[in-house]
């Protein structure tokens, strides 16, 4: 018994090359595991927030229903929220000249079916008669914009 | 080798297992994943269908905004039908009022659905105000706006359209007048309340039947179209242009159509018999009154002025007369008429313009002197002629310790020192002269007033103050020389001191101040100057009158008590002078007179008189006048009052003062007698009326008495005669009308009976030749030419329609007429 175990080198290396490879094949499979586990959920992670983004621009409806006139160069965009989520009203741009004097209205947040007054300063002049492009911008993105005739 | 194989072959069995297992987690992980990201690529397909299935469904609402009206709460009522497929939840109510500048944009929430062919009427909480623009709109759940543009008519051109049937009539036949508006407009969407008219020219040729019920819509939407139906009666003969259109409308909205009524045909070759009308006479009263000046109501009323009877409006005059009596005060004691400057006080000017009240203003002299005294005083400056002398100016330094000195040549005399100063009264100086040695033998002093004088000449008196004295005079300046009798040697003079005694005059005290009155009345026959003086110092106080150009007295010494002088020959302007002085200009003693009271006492003999003057009012109408012809009687309680009666023309902007609407008289010297006026007006009669008919006229009653008196009004008339056919004719108005006959062939038919009858209520006739009345119903005969002239007068409460009649024989003739309301 002595003699098989210290004189039979060859069934000792045996033993422990099959436990080296017990061993390798564990830390092996642990390690593609965690990788494929942490590739698998950084990939659901992104997904998921790309898609609840997406989600939410699919959602938000606004639109200028009227537009006030200060006969100076005051306006106010009367900015219905028609869609299925909060929607807040972040820049303006005239003629595509973006609005940098808000007096009230910008990015207050309103529910679905209410309605948002966002008043400004014309970045320049309004003249009677004259038609103005008016877009209004929301923190998500969405856009709405109006033709105005002074 | 059982021991040694067993193992080997479990310990393959044992990798298997575990890479399988591993195997079998990766796997699991990627099937999670898989199932993780359907789920997230499923609720945002959802989404997405939820949000397309919402646009689809909003591109399938629609609204129609039907209608828009004002309720009588001043409340908007929309009218909203749903036409599209889908339900409408409708959100807001948004109303723009576009009158305003900036417009004033309001939204105000709702909760009403509108479900697909559903119409429903939306009252607003808020007010509205009639006549303004208005831009309405709803806002519904799905984001779609529906906008309506509600205006007033005035904004609006629409189309008209008014149809006559038939266009030619015969006289006494019914027409029928069909007007259609249409809202064509492109801009407006809803008009806001459209009141129509229709409006005949000339109005004498046709009387209304039949009208609408209405003549408003309250809205009036965009392509709708609003019917009106007229029938009128024909009652007179030409063309009459119909002219359609509605309040506010813009300029150039109307239509117009004529109808041409013809007389009707003689039927089977008979007579007929026609009524024309000619002319009108309304005659008008005032129906108000203006008391002028202080007149004063007593009784009556305007009802009192319609008829010629014993009913008056009664007023009392008011004093008129002329009894100034004029106190007019002292104003001011600035003046300053002769350019010499006040000398003296006042101690209390105030004073003086009140009163008498014992508050008195004292006046006082002033002191004109320096006080009577003699002082020396030095000189003010030197000449050396020579120039010979040295610090001069020691010579008149008020120190005896400094000196002028100059050096003297032998058996000569020196050169002079002069001492100069202004002018002064003079009676002596003084000097403190020195020398080197006594070879200086003798002194020469001098004093200057116009020439040189020598006051001293002689051995001098050294080194101490000595006085020259001299018949006293106005000096200047005074000098020094001196003599050396050395024969050979120079001797040095020295001039210390040198000093003029001035001679001050004795107190003289003065006293001459003004006092004035400004804007005087110069109008009084009578102008008196009245001065209260209190107490009077012992010399005389005299007041002068300043006539423009120089003082004349007026008084030679004032006395306590009144001080009255007439200055009418001084009062010559608006501002008067007079000026207090003293009788001893230089007294050595200062004098005060106490005055409590200056005034002007200003007035003329009194003329009693009294005036009584009213104006009146009254409405008439806006014809085209061709006579004009006015009545009044009135009464005065005392005889011959002169009266002025004068109607405002308006043409002239003012009463008349002379010709048509004036009229001047003494009244009878009977008391309380009515006397008659009256004038007719055939040259512009229509400058007596405004633009609205209304007319004006003033009696005035002046009289030279101390009694107060009377107006008594008792009528006042004011007729007006103007075209008219007769078809409406003013309360109490005599409307002229000719009544004619024919035959079948148009001949007249002289002196046939004519049978006369008007259905109104209170209608009398009269012959409008001579004035004689007829009855209502009248058996008239016509005259040679078959004419019946007739005049006809209504005088019911209120407006009224009636027929009037003319029969002769079978034939029939009739006119409509309306009386128009009081």
């Amino acid at each position: 018994m002595h003699n098989a175990l210290f004189h039979n080198k060859k069934g000792v290396s045996e033993v422990i090359a099959s436990l080296i490879l017990i061993l390798i094949v564990s830390v092996a499979g642990v390690i593609v595991y965690s990788y494929s586990l942490g590739a698998f959920n950084s990939s659901s992670t992104f997904l998921q927030s790309q898609t609840s983004n997406e989600e939410e621009r699919t959602q938000e409806r606004f639109s200028i229903i009227v537009v006030w006139w200060s006969t100076s160069n005051q306006l106010n965009l009367t900015v219905l929220n028609y869609g299925r989520i909060e929607v807040a009203i972040d820049a303006v741009y005239v003629n595509g000249t973006a609005v940098s004097v808000f007096l009230s209205g910008k990015g207050i947040t309103v529910g679905a079916g209410q309605l948002v007054w966002v008043k400004f300063t014309s970045p320049f002049s309004i003249l009677s008669g004259n038609v103005h492009e008016i877009l209004a911008v929301s923190e998500r993105g969405g856009k709405n914009a109006v033709f105005w005739k002074a | 080798m059982r021991f040694s194989g067993k193992p080997r072959r479990g310990k393959r069995g044992v990798g298997s297992i575990i890479g399988a297992t591993f195997i079998a987690l990766i796997l699991l992980s990627g099937f999670t994943f898989y199932t993780l990201v359907l789920s997230i690529i499923e609720h945002y397909n959802r989404t997405t269908d939820t949000m397309g299935e919402l646009d689809w469904n909003r591109n399938r609402e629609k609204l129609n905004i039907k209608d828009v009206k004002i309720t009588g709460a001043n409340k908007l009522n929309v009218t909203v039908e749903n036409v599209g497929s889908v339900s409408s939840r409708l959100l807001w109510l948004g109303i723009f009022n576009k009158s305003m500048t900036p417009e004033a944009q309001g939204y105000y929430s709702l909760a009403e659905q509108v479900e697909p062919a559903e119409t429903r009427s939306i009252i607003s909480d808020f007010t509205v105000v009639k006549g303004n623009k208005y831009v309405v709109q709803l806002v519904t759940d799905l984001g779609n706006v529906f906008e309506n543009k509600f205006y007033p008519a005035s904004e609006v051109r629409c189309a008209l359209t008014l149809v006559s049937v038939s266009p030619t009539a015969y006289q006494g036949n019914n027409i029928t007048m069909f007007l259609t508006v249409t809202h064509n407009d492109t801009e407006v969407d809803t008009i806001q309340n459209i009141t129509v008219g229709l409006q005949a020219t000339p109005p004498g040729l046709v009387s209304v039947r039949e009208q609408p019920s209405s003549l408003t819509i309250e809205s009036l939407g965009r392509g709708q179209s609003a019917f009106f139906r007229w029938v009128y009666n024909t009652t007179g003969t030409g063309v009459v242009s119909f002219n359609a259109t509605y309040d506010q409308a813009p300029i150039g909205t109307y239509f117009l159509s004529t109808v041409d009524i013809l007389a009707p045909p003689a039927a089977g070759g008979q007579s007929t018999v026609t009524i024309d009308g000619k002319n009108c006479t309304a005659p008008y009263n005032p129906s108000q009154w203006t008391l002028l000046g202080s007149t004063a109501y007593i009784s009556g009323s305007v009802s009192d002025l319609t008829d010629n009877d014993s009913n008056y409006a009664i007023f009392r005059s008011y004093y008129t007369g002329t009894n100034a009596d004029i106190n007019d005060f002292v104003d001011n004691n600035s003046s300053n008429v002769d350019g010499f400057a006040n000398r003296g006080t006042h101690s209390n000017f105030t004073a003086m313009q009140y009163g008498p009240d014992g508050i008195m203003d004292t006046l006082k002299e002033v002191d004109t002197s320096l006080g009577g005294v003699e002082q020396w005083v030095l000189p003010t400056g030197f000449d050396d002629p020579g120039g010979v002398w040295s610090t001069e100016t020691n010579a008149y330094d008020n120190d005896t310790g400094t000196r002028a000195s100059c050096s003297v040549p032998p058996n000569s005399w020196s050169n002079y020192l002069v001492l100069n100063h202004s002018v002064i009264i003079c009676s002596k100086i003084r000097y403190y002269i020195g020398r080197s040695q006594t070879d200086l033998s003798q002194v020469q002093i001098d004093i200057y007033n116009g020439s040189w004088v020598n006051v001293y000449s002689g051995a001098g008196t050294w080194e101490t103050y000595t006085n020259v004295s001299f018949t006293g005079t106005s000096v200047t300046q005074m000098r020094f020389r001196f003599y050396n009798s050395h024969g050979v040697q120079s001797r040095t003079a020295y001039v210390y001191e040198g000093h003029f005694l001035q001679s001050l005059p004795s107190p003289a005290y003065v006293l001459d101040l003004e006092v004035q009155w400004s804007g005087v009345d110069l109008s009084q026959t009578n102008e008196w100057l009245c001065i209260y003086g209190g107490t009077m110092a012992s010399e005389s106080l005299l007041v002068d009158a300043w006539n423009g150009s120089a003082w004349n007295n007026v008084f030679a010494s004032l006395l306590s008590g009144w001080n009255n002088v007439s200055v009418s020959t001084y009062l010559v302007a608006s501002n008067f002078t007079i000026r207090f002085r003293d009788a001893n200009p230089s007294g050595p003693t200062q004098s005060n007179w106490n005055i409590d009271v200056s005034l002007l006492h200003l007035w003329a003999a009194a003329i009693d008189q009294y005036t009584a003057e009213v104006e009146f009012v009254g409405s008439s109408n806006v014809q085209i006048w061709t006579q004009l012809v006015w009545q009044i009687s009135s009464a005065w309680d005392v005889g011959a009052v002169n009266v002025t009666i004068q109607f405002y023309n308006y043409a002239l902007g003012s009463y008349a003062t002379s010709g048509d609407g004036y009229v001047s008289y003494v009244s009878t010297s009977s008391a309380n007698t009515n006397e008659l006026k009256n004038q007719t007006i055939t040259s512009n009669p229509t400058d007596f009326k405004n633009s609205t008919g209304y007319w004006r006229v003033r009696i005035k009653g002046v009289k030279a008495t101390s009694t107060q008196f009377l107006l008594k009004a008792n009528w006042i008339d004011f007729e007006t005669s103007y075209s008219s056919t007769g078809a409406s004719v003013p309360y109490k108005a005599w409307q002229r009308y000719t009544i004619m006959a024919t035959t079948a062939t148009g001949d007249r038919i002289p002196y046939a009976y004519v049978s006369i009858y008007a259905n109104g209520t209170s209608v009398v006739f009269r012959n409008a030749t001579d004035g004689t009345p007829i009855s209502n119903p009248g058996w008239v005969r016509l005259d040679a030419n078959g004419e019946l002239q007739l005049e006809l007068q209504s005088t019911n409460g209120t407006a009224e329609a009636f027929v009037l009649s003319a029969v002769v024989g079978s034939v029939l003739g009739q006119k409509t007429i309306t009386q128009e309301a009081p």
